[in-house]
């Protein structure tokens, strides 16, 4: 294949390009979907406090709460199905100021059966999110009460949820 | 077989020297292992920065650099994919994966064959993103310049489609003048917009 | 790159069918012809696979089977 332009062309414009970022590709979505490419001004601590995503971190751990109690499932017990640490299994579920670490939410996923990029997003560390996904987790979490026995309610709302997930997966 | 193009020039920011580097058409064990021993890190060290952690485990981003270890050595005997490198100071600057078997969808230029390109990256030392002293400028110039002349080699004019993540839209919008066809959704999670560029586009594009 | 030649005999209607494929698609007859190597290597293999290749019409929706290997 032959280069259709000369070194000294290329040298000549690329010292006059604007200094952007080119990054291009369907497979980089996946990247940026699990929140790798970030804006250059967002440092580690920008979501703390950030209502939006705490609310999102709620309704997370709201999630993986009933899908435990759902399934039977003691902390203890998930953790080492998951190999996850009980204390991080704990905090997810419990604090919403917890950052979950991808590895953590990838076991979990796997686990659970739920689209990983979903729980990336709800765990605040996607720099984008989606809004249809971002009023349904605020509606189910709204719903929840906190008892270790899921109510038929509760059930119904919380099949719905993962329901919505898996489907927005496949679109 | 790995060919080498061309070589050409990258913009050292820190140094402020140009330096060669060149570009090769068929990448081979050693970009794949600048791909897992360089970049991976170097992106996992970002993650772990993002979640305030020391432990640089993110199996999601594995089984995508897994995942496309596994493509790149399957393409190696499809004559529908191809693959460009460019390397300087003896590392993987930037990387291109592109698809032959894909047709236009700009009306002006609908059905007719184009080089796709389903990735192109410069490493995350280069990216103003990643660090707040990149290394080198032009990675990528030089991968759209050969994503064209391929397209040339090819018999499809200097045509190209790409998928833009959203802070280079500029680039591709007004530096290289292609034509912008909206975001595309089919692209999960969420979209990324498609650009195409015609055969005037890539005549003018490559222009003294 | 390494270059091999191939002498290539076609009939006056399967010549008639490249020089006009060629011209509207606005490729050279090898250029044309390698595009053709690599989509048939594309879908064989998938059928090979045991994927099925379909073509939809995109009113009507209706699909029809490509080819069986």
């Amino acid at each position: 294949m032959k280069l259709l332009v000369s070194r000294e062309w290329l040298r000549n414009k690329i010292a006059t390009d604007p200094d952007v970022e080119t990054q291009a590709g369907t497979a980089l979505a996946v990247l940026e979907g699990i929140g790798v490419i970030v804006p250059p001004d967002r440092p580690a601590s920008a979501d703390i406090g950030d209502e939006k995503v705490i609310r999102l971190r709620v309704a997370l751990g709201t999630l993986l709460r009933q899908l435990r109690h759902r399934d039977g499932l003691s902390v203890v017990e998930l953790a080492a199905r998951t190999a996850i640490r009980e204390d991080e299994v704990r905090s997810i579920e419990r604090d919403p100021h917890h950052i979950p670490r991808p590895r953590t939410l990838h076991q979990l996923a796997t686990h659970f059966k739920l689209p990983v990029r979903y729980l990336m997003q709800m765990s605040g560390a996607t720099r984008t999110v989606d809004k249809v996904l971002y009023n349904e987790a605020i509606r189910f979490a709204a719903r929840s009460d906190d008892m270790s026995v899921l109510s038929d309610d509760e059930e119904r709302a919380l099949n719905a949820f993962v329901k919505l997930l898996a489907e927005r997966a496949d679109a | 077989m790995k060919t080498l193009i061309g070589t050409v020039d990258l913009y050292n920011r820190q140094t402020t020297n140009y330096e060669p580097a060149d570009l090769f058409q068929e990448i081979d064990e050693k970009n794949l292992d600048d791909f897992e021993e360089g970049w991976r890190p170097a992106i996992n060290q970002r993650l772990a920065g993002l979640s305030s952690r020391d432990e640089v485990t993110a199996a999601s981003l594995q089984d995508w650099h897994w995942d496309w270890s596994a493509k790149a050595e399957k393409r190696a005997g499809h004559l529908a994919y191809e693959s460009f490198a460019v390397e300087c100071a003896g590392m993987t600057q930037g990387l291109m994966f592109v698809k032959t078997t894909a047709f236009a969808r700009l009306d002006a230029q609908r059905g007719l064959e184009l080089v796709f390109a389903e990735y192109l990256a410069t490493a995350p030392w280069n990216r103003h993103g990643f660090t707040a002293t990149p290394t080198y400028k032009g990675v990528g110039r030089v991968l759209l310049v050969a994503a064209i002349s391929f397209s040339v080699d090819l018999g499809f004019k200097g045509r190209i489609g790409l998928h833009s993540l959203p802070q280079s839209e500029s680039w591709y919008a007004t530096t290289c003048g292609m034509t912008d066809l909206g975001v595309d959704l089919a692209v999960p999670p969420q979209g990324l917009r498609y650009f195409e560029m015609t055969e005037a586009q890539a005549q003018t594009f490559i222009s003294p | 790159m390494d270059r091999r030649q191939m002498t290539l005999m076609l009939s006056d209607k399967e010549m008639t069918v490249l020089d006009r494929l060629a011209e509207t698609r606005g490729m050279s007859k090898t250029a044309l012809l390698r595009q053709a190597l690599r989509l048939y290597q594309s879908v064989t293999e998938r059928l090979e696979n045991g994927e099925k290749v379909f073509l939809e019409h995109p009113g009507t929706k209706e699909k029809a089977e490509l080819m069986v290997l």
